[in-house]
């Protein structure tokens, strides 16, 4: 977005209304964009840029309020002390009607914003904001059509909470500066992760999660409808009610951990400001990253373990297999016995049947004499019970299945063969090695906050307390967390299997139901690759930012020979790192500095194209530096509204340096009649009507 | 978030989602849909509603294709 014009109409000290409306364009003959507005203080230049934020977003914050204030100055008032936005003399005069409209360009098109207040109808003399009204209008220009949803419009150009970023004051730099180093305001530093718009990534993940669980839900309250199993139903719903009292809890815990890391950034912000509690922090750190390393490798090797060999069996599995093996065998050499005797009975058998017909032998060939009948009884007999013992074995021999047999032999040879039990061993003997290191690094972590207690002053050690208590809290907060992620997951596994039983059970699903199922596996495997996407993105990004404002910042700094880089940790702690690698504290002003560079380098990252709207530019830093950051900011792409007072830059010296890349410079002047009104006077001009 | 840093989300997703062969069906398109969608509703105030109510546009349509896949 670009701005071309602002006119304001009775807009606190600028009076006047139709042609005498105040205006102010940008709009450069030769594309210049930029504008400088001088102006001594309380002549109007904050109400001026208030002006553009007023248009926005229909409200501008009080004098008193800081860049987290929340502060509105009232439409209307009778005393200027009062900082009303309708102008205090129109208002004496009882003029009403106020107002600012903007001209800019935006995707190629030209729209002008008109947003103004007047009386409501019925009140004569307006003295609360509820008795005046608002008009609110967007027009392109190009194509005459007025905009429908107004404010969602200008919210896609620049959301109201990241306004702060493009339109500040520089009396102001140190509470931005602050912005980045306060660890103990979450609520700051979520104004810096919403402009680089990470809340997209976070809450896209809690999109998905709490369609998930809405999915499960229906899904849950399909599988009962789809079998009417009593039981199942009344266990589901009740898995249901326990899951969802669980995640409430996990809420909770989820929270009072985030209020002790709050807490903890605090006193570790303390401690690092102390020499002590720095060399603390950094033996800490390095314990810490030993624990975090043990923990990686345990993990990894439990992986392992779990791939190679189901937990349980693998406790109990060398004895099992030998003894499995030990039955099996004996079952294969009952059934080859068996085999055997049935080849003896074949030819018992054989041997009667050729005496009863009086054959020869099988065996030895000799004759047989044919027997007698008594004999001859006696040999049928005998054949009839070979038979029914062949049978039997026949049966007997054929259970179980001896090819089940065999092949069952062979799998449990090549387990007990295999090389994964060694494996198993030796990840065993890693795991111990590792949990041990783990161990002894949450030790050394605890005794390196002891020793420091013991001989310092009261302050770290009572800090260092405060620390290992916190610490203490957390690492109950989050074994709560995991017993309770636990819990959830378990209660998850039956919920499932009671879907499962429910909906197994009644011929073929629903369509809905069926679809809801797809859904759920959809929006599962989404969330898991956007969490992975956004991790990295999110890395990305704030390497991003601390190259930019790294960039900016030693172009800008005259010690920029003694610093390395401005360096931004993950919570978007800001620190500057000098030529020997460390944090350096360095002068207030080249923390000014630093904070106009982060601010440029966070909303060039945000990719909002929204002019750079600064009061008092140099309220912060000294001439030389402001001197390079105009020159910087004024030849940057971005477009650049420039306020300053008149000590800060000279009009006749700004003109000559700055005026070629400005479409105008302008002057406010105090009013000679009346010192409510201020008059705004053209300079320096490159503007596209001259 | 600026386009280039919108295009690599993008294009880190469409790789995340070639990894998985569940998610065949989730075009780049359909994966520039849903990073507009939540990102058009970043500063909702109404309980993360409109988008979750977009995001469940987005995937209806891919459930129905699976569905159909299914039954084919």
């Amino acid at each position: 977005m670009r701005l071309l014009e602002i006119e304001m109409t009775n807009w606190q000290p600028y009076k006047g209304a139709g042609k005498n409306a105040h205006k102010i364009s940008l709009d450069g003959n030769n594309g210049e964009k930029n504008v400088i507005i001088y102006g001594q203080n309380a002549h109007g230049k904050t109400a001026l840029w208030q002006a553009i934020r007023f248009a926005m977003f229909g409200r501008v914050l009080t004098r008193i309020s800081g860049v987290n204030g929340k502060s509105w100055k009232p439409l209307v008032a009778s005393d200027t002390k009062d900082e009303p936005l309708l102008n205090v003399t129109a208002y004496d005069e009882g003029i009403y009607d106020f107002g600012v409209t903007i001209k800019f360009e935006h995707n190629g098109d030209e729209y002008e914003l008109n947003r103004s207040y007047s009386k409501r109808s019925g009140i004569s003399i307006p003295r609360r904001d509820s008795q005046m009204e608002e008009t609110f209008t967007i027009r392109n220009l190009d194509n005459g059509r007025y905009i429908q949803e107004k404010q969602k419009f200008v919210n896609d150009i620049l959301p109201e909470g990241l306004a702060r970023f493009f339109m500040f004051d520089g009396e102001r730099l140190m509470e931005y500066r602050n912005l980045f180093n306060d660890t103990k305001d979450v609520h700051l530093r979520n104004y810096i992760e919403a402009i680089l718009r990470f809340p997209v990534l976070t809450q896209g993940s809690e999109d998905f999660e709490k369609m998930g669980r809405t999915l499960k839900g229906q899904i849950s309250k399909h599988a009962s409808k789809h079998n009417k199993g009593q039981a199942a139903i009344e266990d589901l719903l009740d898995t249901e009610s326990e899951l969802e009292l669980q995640n409430d809890i996990l809420i909770d815990f989820k929270e009072e951990l985030s209020g002790y890391n709050k807490n903890l950034g605090a006193v570790n912000e303390w401690l690092k400001n102390e020499e002590e509690g720095k060399r603390l922090l950094e033996q800490q750190e390095g314990f810490k990253n030993q624990e975090n390393q043990a923990n990686e490798e345990i993990e990894s090797i439990e992986k392992n373990m779990s791939k190679a060999l189901p937990g349980a069996w693998r406790a109990i599995i060398s004895n099992k297999i030998e003894i499995r093996l030990e039955r099996l065998e004996k079952e294969i050499h009952r059934q080859k016995q068996q085999t055997q005797r049935q080849g003896e009975i074949k030819i018992e058998l054989g041997h009667l049947e050729n005496r009863l017909k009086g054959k020869d032998c099988l065996a030895c060939g000799t004759s047989l004499s044919k027997p007698s009948r008594i004999e001859e009884t006696q040999i049928l007999e005998d054949k009839v019970e070979l038979q029914n013992e062949h049978e039997l074995l026949e049966k007997e021999r054929l259970d179980p299945d001896p090819d089940y047999l065999y092949k069952r032999q062979k799998a449990l040879t090549t387990v007990k063969n295999d090389m994964k039990l060694d494996m198993l061993i030796s990840l065993e003997e890693d795991l111990l090695r590792w949990k041990s290191k783990k161990r002894e690094a949450k030790q050394n972590f605890d005794k390196a906050s002891k020793n420091v207690s013991k001989d310092r002053a009261s302050k770290i050690a009572e800090n260092t307390v405060k620390q290992r208590d916190l610490l203490k809290k957390i690492g109950a907060v989050e074994e709560r967390i995991q017993t309770k992620k636990d819990i959830i997951q378990g209660l998850e596994i039956d919920r499932d299997r009671y879907q499962g039983i429910l909906g197994s059970g009644g011929g073929k699903k629903p369509t809905v139901y069926r679809k809801a199922e797809i859904k759920r596996d959809l929006v599962k495997n989404l969330q898991d690759a956007w969490d992975a996407a956004t991790e990295i993105h999110r890395e990305a990004q704030r390497q991003n930012v601390e190259r930019e404002a790294t960039k900016v910042f030693l172009s800008l700094s005259n010690k920029s020979h003694l610093y390395k880089k401005l360096s931004i940790s993950e919570t978007f702690q800001l620190s500057i790192i000098n030529n020997q690698d460390k944090n350096d504290s360095a002068s207030p002003g080249q923390w000014g500095l630093v904070a106009y560079s982060i601010l440029d380098a966070l909303t060039t990252c945000s990719g909002i194209t929204f002019p750079l709207v600064i009061d008092t530019p140099g309220r912060s830093i000294d001439d030389e530096h402001l001197d390079k950051t105009l020159e910087y900011l004024l030849n940057s792409k971005k477009q650049v509204i420039v306020f300053p007072e008149g000590s800060e830059l000279k009009p006749d010296d700004g003109d000559k340096r700055f005026g070629h890349v400005c479409a105008a410079t302008y002057q406010l002047s105090q009013n000679k009649v009346d010192a409510n009104i201020t008059d705004i006077i053209l300079r320096k001009t490159n503007l596209r009507s001259n | 978030m600026s386009k280039s840093s919108l295009d690599n989300l993008i294009e880190l997703l469409v790789n995340e989602c070639a990894k998985n062969p569940d998610l065949s069906l989730i075009s780049e398109e359909t994966v520039k849909e849903i990073v507009n969608s939540l990102e058009k509703e970043i500063f909702a105030e109404d309980n993360r509603k409109s988008s979750i109510s977009s995001l469940d546009k987005i995937l209806d349509r891919i459930v129905d294709q699976i569905y159909e896949e299914g039954k084919k």
